[in-house]
């Protein structure tokens, strides 16, 4: 089963301040960690909210509010996505993390095709496996 | 560069509501 791990937003990652080298390595020696055990799946940081944008559907209408976004507890500002055998085994990979004090991480089940049932038709189930398969296969390319 | 796009839970998804159908018929849309 995939877990997505939520690591939430705080003032100085909104403000933009770059993590520091202590902070990298340490997350880097974590994440080979995760890679060697087979866990990893996908790990990003993301840019503060000021550099993204809202699009709020209502009816037809779309309306565009670009950031930032003031609820910094609410924001996110990285994620894993890691390949375990229980929720207990994602948890305990979580408590292993480089975080500082008060730090809060949120660990999130990911949806596999089959937990749709019937609803996600066999033919579109085959079609996003392969979509999705073609996508992580350009992530990799991309990197 | 690239986006994450969030998609906000809802009341449904939070009670673990699965999508209709239909929904999961138009995102697998192709055209």
């Amino acid at each position: 089963m995939r877990f997505m791990i939520l690591v939430k937003a705080d003032t100085q990652s909104e403000a933009g301040a770059l993590p520091d080298e202590k902070i990298l390595t340490e997350m880097g020696k974590f994440n080979v960690q995760l890679e060697n055990a087979g866990v990893l799946l996908a790990a990003e940081g993301l840019q503060a909210s000021s550099k993204g944008a809202r699009v709020r559907f209502s009816g037809t209408k779309r309306t565009v509010t670009d950031g930032p976004f003031t609820e910094a507890k609410e924001l996110i500002a990285g994620f894993w996505i890691w390949q375990v055998k229980s929720k207990d085994e994602a948890i305990e990979w979580v408590k292993r993390a480089p975080f500082g004090d008060a730090a809060e991480i949120e660990i999130r089940q990911v949806f596999e095709a089959d937990d749709f049932g019937p609803a996600l038709k066999p033919e579109f189930k085959e079609q996003e496996e392969r979509v999705r398969a073609e996508a992580a296969a350009k992530a990799k390319r991309g990197r | 560069m690239r986006f994450m796009i969030m998609v906000k839970a809802t009341k449904d998804s939070v009670a673990g509501v699965m999508p209709h159908e239909k929904i999961l018929t138009e995102m697998a849309k192709t055209t």
